[in-house]
């Protein structure tokens, strides 16, 4: 059980707010990652939920104890760092078991504990190895392996991935996640790799300067997110962002009309995933039409870069075996319910 | 492209800075080592390794060199450690720090020479300030440059005073650019401040250490003007270092072609010395796999 409650928080470095009333709960077992860009302040929650950065206002609960001046290694937390940040002179074995001896934990256990972990992360072969002599995704995993070993009450993640190259990223966040599983400890995760963010989540918390944006399941904050900042932040490549205006249920843009729930009139900024903007004949009603200026072909689908004949930019994801080439001009038109509407003045959803 | 001779070309002068710099006065050192030029016969004559035989035998040449690694061992075992110690002091406290690290810096700016001949007033018998302090506590005036002791202790402590700042400054440098985050490891592990110095910042520290020592090191060995200015190797040979030596055969006796001999062999077995030095310390501090990779 455990159960981390952060309210109020306020956190500043001298005259500059990094963090602004944050409110946060995280429910037992859940696994809740904390996105936004550098500068948003994720790292400094996650630093103060473990106790390595004092706020400067609010407090941190964890099981509803209040957690003000008690030290990280009372807090029952394990981290795990960007760095890896593993002891340089120890061996794997010596750093998967240095908190449990520090703890007076008996020869035996320790030993037991390590194996086990050690086999679970498949690094049982390189217990005598240093730091130095593995590669980064090896230290990754074992940094890993040191807080499984702790058996904490929370496990808290600060970028782990962000030093590995793409293929070692995901073949690790399947660990963290598959490990989530098994094991369904509480689990606080920091990233700026919002790819992370929506596959390893059971929520997902989107910081921006210092402030909470929105919090929910990854598949609400991809369908429904509640401004422009988390539609923009949220998805790869990028929601579409257009010009349009709103009246009785229509959104104009350019030329084009297309229907939109939500009772928003006058101009707005339209949202619309590079998904759900469909090609001749696929769509429901209205046109946009728009020239191709670049195909990346990625595999299992095509990205189509163009502009439109207003001069606006657009990203379209096709199904793959599209034969789109640049130069040519696209009628497209979104998919009906899936456009997103906001204020142009405050970014805030309308619809 | 530019035709490839035009580099060599650019590259010329500097080569030739070096070959009239380095090169020619080492290869003309082992030819004057062959020779019997002295201040007899100042003659560049071929007389075999006659010098090589005749330093072998020669005491005194080893007995420096003896002298010379007792003193370097510990004036640099002493920079170490109290280098080391002052930088961790003012490792955190970075206001005092800048004050601090300036004033250290003002030892290692000072003429050799000058400052042996402030301490050897300071080291004085009878008329020097550091006996009449000793003697506030009851210490008996101690004879610091007339007993051999004593002027071995004299030596390493103005080497000790003009050197630690040395060893301050570059493993300051290297405290405060260690990285954060094996602190917070060592922190939420609940390591003391004990464990952390020896898990984190012992070994994080000891490439930097390495560096320090082996330069320390090189400079150390080459100890001569302090002993010029304080001691003049004496009382008898007893703070006779192996430069110094070099310096009465070559400069003092004139006997060119031998003393060119003895820094031939001077130099060997510095090279020697230095590479298993950093051999055994680096397997010792950093493991059998060299220099970290990050």
């Amino acid at each position: 059980m455990a159960e981390v409650v952060v309210s109020g928080v306020f956190k500043r470095f001298g005259p500059v707010a990094a963090l602004e009333e944050i409110d946060l709960t995280v429910h037992d077992n859940e696994f809740v990652v904390l996105v936004g860009p550098s500068g948003s302040g994720k790292s400094t929650l996650l630093r103060i939920i473990a106790g390595l950065e004092r706020q400067s206002e609010g407090s941190v609960a964890i099981d509803g104890r209040d957690m003000a001046g008690i030290a990280p290694k009372d807090r029952d937390v394990a981290m795990v760092f960007q760095s890896h940040a593993l002891y340089p002179h120890m061996n794997v074995f010596d750093n998967l078991a240095f908190n449990q001896r520090i703890r007076g934990v008996d020869r035996k256990t320790v030993d037991r504990k390590v194996r086990e972990v050690a086999e679970r992360l498949e690094i049982t072969e390189l217990l005598r190895r240093r730091p130095r002599q593995m590669s980064g995704g090896q230290r990754q995993r074992v940094a890993i392996g040191r807080a499984l070993v702790r058996d904490p009450r929370i496990f808290l993640f600060d970028e782990p991935l962000s030093n590995l190259d793409a293929e070692l990223r995901v073949r690790l966040r399947t660990v963290i996640k598959r490990l989530h599983q098994e094991m369904r400890r509480t689990s606080v995760y920091v990233t700026h790799d919002q790819v992370e963010a929506m596959t390893l989540a059971d929520r997902v918390v989107v910081l921006r300067d210092g402030r909470i944006e929105q919090i929910g399941a990854p598949d609400d904050l991809y369908e429904r997110p509640v401004n422009g900042f988390v539609a923009g932040f949220i998805g790869s490549p990028a929601m579409n962002f257009l010009q349009g205006t709103a009246a009785e249920g229509v959104v104009r843009i350019g030329e084009t009309e297309t229907g939109a729930a939500g009772a928003a009139s006058g101009a707005v900024i339209v949202g619309i995933r590079p998904e759900d903007l469909l090609p001749d004949g696929a769509a429901d009603r209205g046109r946009l039409r728009a020239l191709v200026t670049l195909v990346e072909p990625m595999g299992a689908d095509t990205l189509v870069f163009c502009t439109t004949d207003e001069g606006q930019e657009l990203t379209v994801r096709l199904p793959r075996y599209t034969a789109v080439h640049e130069g040519e001009t696209l009628a497209l038109g979104p998919r009906e319910g899936a456009v997103h509407l906001f204020d142009p003045e405050t970014g805030q959803r309308l619809n | 492209m530019l035709d490839s001779r035009y580099k060599h070309i650019f590259l010329l002068p500097a080569l030739l800075a070096l070959v009239a710099i380095i090169i020619f006065p080492l290869i003309y050192t082992v030819r004057l080592s062959l020779s019997g030029w002295d201040v007899n016969f100042p003659e560049l004559d071929y007389i075999g390794w006659d010098n090589y035989a005749r330093a072998i035998t020669d005491g005194r040449f080893w007995d420096s060199m003896g002298t010379l690694y007792l003193m370097v061992l510990f004036c640099i075992v002493f920079e170490y450690l109290l280098g080391f110690g002052l930088a961790l002091l003012l490792w955190k406290d970075v206001r005092a720090g800048r004050f601090f690290r300036v004033l250290f810096i003002v030892p290692m700016c000072v003429t050799p020479v000058v400052m042996a001949v402030v301490w050897r007033t300071i080291f004085h018998e009878t008329l020097g300030p550091l006996n009449d302090v000793l003697s506030w506590f009851g210490i008996p005036a101690v004879p610091w440059l007339s007993k051999s002791g004593p002027a071995f202790a004299a030596v390493v402590i103005i080497d000790v005073w003009q050197w630690t700042s040395f060893m301050f400054i570059l493993l300051l440098a290297g405290l405060m650019s260690l990285p954060r985050e094996p602190y917070e490891a060592a922190q939420i592990d609940g390591a003391g401040p004990i464990r952390t110095f020896v898990h984190v910042t012992f070994p994080l520290m000891a490439p930097i250490t390495l560096g320090a020592l082996i330069i320390r090191l090189i400079e150390s060995s080459k100890l001569m003007e302090t002993i010029y200015a304080l001691t003049s190797g004496g009382p008898g040979s007893s703070t006779e270092t192996t430069s110094y030596l070099l310096y009465i055969r070559g400069l003092r006796e004139f006997q060119i072609g031998y003393t060119a001999s003895l820094s031939i062999i001077y130099l060997a077995i510095m090279i020697i010395a230095l590479t298993i030095f950093a051999r055994s310390m680096s397997r010792l501090m950093i493991g059998r796999q060299g220099p970290v990779r990050v």
